[in-house]
């Protein structure tokens, strides 16, 4: 195959790739007189799609008439290899946690509550989708459903720029890999100068089984999952998995256009064994990378490449280890204020961002989840 | 988009917002934002250019009519924030200049323009503070709501806030919380200004690379073309906050008067560099702001200048392409020698700038 063609992405494409690639039911809901083709998720799943997405809950007493977790609002280190803590999930000046998705069900407990519905809604009018969303949450109000259920899943039409359904398709490669034993990121602190990778997915087989065990991750799971232990209790699927391989994969999304070389700054660091781009069309793998793509029905497909020639285990490795203390970040937002504070004051610690950073990198993964799981226990 | 966005405009969110008054944000993945205000966006523009996009606003239902595009909408912009996480990062100090113009869009529309720079483990430069007092003193000569506010504080924006919801915006209650914000910022200014500089402005100029000469006030200031062609440099955003506080700058201490210009002096860029990236950035926000015909600033490439030494002229062909931190020596050494050249007479601006600076005090600056 030497032509390369890009795929539209449309409702139906989005729909079915949901429903045949990730295997999420496709419902009908009925509003009224009408009928909207939806796919339904579990509270915990909808939060990780809202979160790596950015597709908003339906709420029209927010700016946009939706409210919205994104994964960028869950801030840690700024650097790989680094531990500078940037605000984000703490407010680094006081150490308090500030935005954890605890906090948020304390302000939107529908977050938390009731199935979400998925619902594509195409415009080519800003104003246009905001009074479509408005008459929406009229309509699921008027016949007894709850409005905040619904995840707007935005699709712009009439504009060249395609690149706000990028993070749909972080999502999907998070979600695919997840379910073959991965852990999964969408918000990389990466080498400085180098520039951000949109996905990467690691095994790192003994670090995950500590956290399926206690419930962190399935079979997999994306730092986001690593947050909602408390708030949607433990994942408890003990299903085989993969085992003994360790593994790191980098992805670069694209759906403006039919190739993304810059994955090759990413190779180049050497942490990664594997590189695909994700792009929505119709071609052969580039040489310098394999190509995770969709069929016109939505089923996903993964072509392999020649694989990286730049890989070196030990720079996975080193990478690997400071990952090991940016994942512990994620699972300490578990706990309320009151809880973090007696965490650390419980090592003779004060809430300050070097005392928190020396306690995270002298406290091994498995440790930090048996004192959070105490504290949700008996929380 | 910086990657820090995201938490600013979190924290704009727990900004309690009165009822009456309401909210625009956008996350971070929309571009919505770069659209015109009447079109749903936060970017706000004045005369025949726009000055970028802000973060976040509160408006009333009420209507209005952009300066800019003469379109009226159904949403009166009150309160407009540009926000930044940079006190907490590594590029803490040009990423403070790069987003100035943004603000300044809003406050020329005659909206409350704050910038709001979240407290970190690195501080404020003293002339945003200043700048932004000044360039207050200076837009309400044709707007008296125009406001330019530089915060870290989000009480400040909180009680400001408040302050419109419950007296509006065209009150003297809103106008004295307004200026009690702009005194306060004047505050920390002289801080600096008076321990460091003693009060004396010249001195004071001369520590931003402003230089009173013969040929009148002259801001030097260091780029290469190439800085402005990459986009990750993000000099053009850096050279037109120089301009616009440089400007302020100049009018706060009184050293310049309203009606006059000073120069802009890019001494490592020639005519030709300037020509060039005329042509081939016309479309850039940025630049075209630089280069607009009404602005007060003269931009001067070094081959403009009249009697300057082929020594100087030498020194800075050596440094082009270079990394100026790895020659930084040879830079200082050039920049001295231009500056000693330029505040003797022996160099000196063409004609079009050559008028003589009034040394006159221009007291309604001060509250």
């Amino acid at each position: 195959m030497s032509q390369k063609r890009l795929y539209s992405v449309d409702r139906n494409l989005i729909l079915r790739i949901l429903q045949r690639g990730l295997g999420y039911p496709l419902v009908r809901v009925q509003v009224g007189d009408e009928s909207i083709s939806s796919i339904r998720m579990s509270p915990r799943s909808a939060f990780v799609y809202a979160a790596l997405t950015g597709h908003g809950y339906l709420d029209v007493t927010e700016p946009e008439l939706r409210y919205f977790v994104t994964k960028n609002m869950f801030r840690v280190f700024n650097q790989a290899g680094e531990h500078n803590l940037q605000n984000g999930i703490f407010v680094t000046d006081s150490m308090h946690l500030f935005c954890t998705p605890n906090l948020m069900a304390k302000e939107k407990p529908y977050i938390s509550e009731g199935d979400k519905y998925v619902m594509p809604v195409v415009f080519d009018d800003h104003q246009e989708l905001l009074v479509r969303l408005s008459a929406t949450s009229n309509a699921f109000s008027d016949s007894g459903l709850n409005p905040h259920d619904v995840i707007v899943c935005p699709i712009r039409v009439g504009t060249k720029s395609t690149t706000e359904l990028e993070s749909f398709f972080e999502f999907v490669v998070a979600d695919a890999y997840s379910r073959e034993g991965y852990i999964v990121d969408t918000q990389i602190p990466f080498y400085y100068g180098v520039g951000t990778p949109d996905v990467a997915a690691y095994a790192i087989p003994d670090l995950a089984e500590v956290l399926r065990e206690h419930g962190y991750i399935g079979v997999g799971g994306t730092t986001i999952d690593l947050m909602l232990r408390r708030l949607f209790g433990s994942l408890g699927e003990k299903d085989p998995h993969p085992a003994g391989r360790r593994d790191s994969i980098v992805f670069e999304v694209k759906t403006g256009q039919t190739e993304a070389p810059q994955i090759l700054k990413y190779i180049r660091r050497g942490v990664f064994a594997h590189a695909y781009e994700v792009i929505p069309c119709e071609k052969d793998p580039e040489e310098y990378a394999g190509l995770v793509t969709v069929s016109k029905n939505g089923e996903l497909m993964r072509k392999e490449g020649l694989g990286s020639t730049e890989f070196s285990v030990e720079k996975r490795d080193s990478y690997f280890d400071w990952l090991a203390d940016y994942f512990k970040v994620f699972i300490i937002s578990n706990l309320s204020n009151l809880e973090f504070r007696g965490l650390l004051g419980d090592s003779g610690l004060s809430p300050t961002k070097d005392d928190f950073v020396t306690w995270l990198r002298k406290t091994a993964i498995a440790e930090v989840v048996e004192l959070v799981d105490s504290r949700i226990q008996t929380g | 988009m910086s990657k820090t966005d995201a938490f600013i405009k979190n924290q704009l969110r727990c900004v309690k917002t009165p009822s009456g008054l309401k909210r625009r944000v956008f996350i971070d993945a929309s571009r919505q934002d770069q659209r015109l205000w009447v079109e749903g966006g936060l970017t706000f523009g004045f005369g025949e250019h726009k000055y970028g996009s802000c973060d976040f606003a509160w408006y009333i239902e009420n209507q209005w009519t952009d300066p800019y595009s003469g379109r009226t909408c159904m949403a009166k912009p009150i309160i407009v924030v540009e926000g930044t996480d940079c006190l907490n990062t590594r590029s803490w100090g040009n990423a403070q200049i790069q987003r100035f113009h943004h603000v300044y869009g809003a406050a020329l529309c005659g909206v409350t323009g704050v910038y709001y720079l979240n407290k970190g483990e690195h501080t404020i430069r003293p002339y945003l503070f200043a700048a932004a007092y000044y360039g207050t003193q200076h837009l309400r000569k044709t707007n008296e709501n125009s406001n330019y506010l530089v915060l870290d504080d989000l009480q400040d924006i909180e009680e400001l806030v408040a302050s419109a919801a419950d007296f509006g915006v065209d009150s003297g209650k809103y106008k004295r919380t307004c200026d009690n914000i702009l005194s306060a910022m004047l505050n920390r200014f002289n801080e600096t200004f008076a321990d460091r500089f003693n009060g004396d402005w010249t001195k004071y100029l001369e520590s931003r690379g402003i230089y009173q000469t013969p040929s009148g006030w002259i801001r030097i200031l260091g780029p290469q073309k190439e800085n402005f062609t990459n986009p990750s440099k993000r000099m053009g955003h850096i050279v037109i906050g120089e301009a616009l506080t440089s400007h302020f700058l100049l009018l706060g201490s009184g050293t310049l008067v309203e009606e006059e210009e000073f120069t802009y002096l890019l001494p490592q860029m020639t005519k030709g560099d300037v020509s060039t990236l005329d042509s081939r950035m016309s479309r850039d926000k940025e630049w075209a702001l630089l280069r607009k015909d009404d602005n007060p600033w003269r931009v001067v490439a070094l081959d403009e200048l009249e009697g300057i030494s082929d020594d100087v002229i030498s020194a800075y062909d050596f440094l082009k392409g270079k990394n100026r931190n790895k020659f930084r020596k040879q830079k200082n050494d050039a920049d001295r020698a231009l500056v000693s050249e330029l505040k003797s007479g022996e160099a000196s601006i063409p004609s079009k700038a050559g008028r003589r600076p009034q040394l006159t005090r221009v007291s309604d600056y001060w509250l």
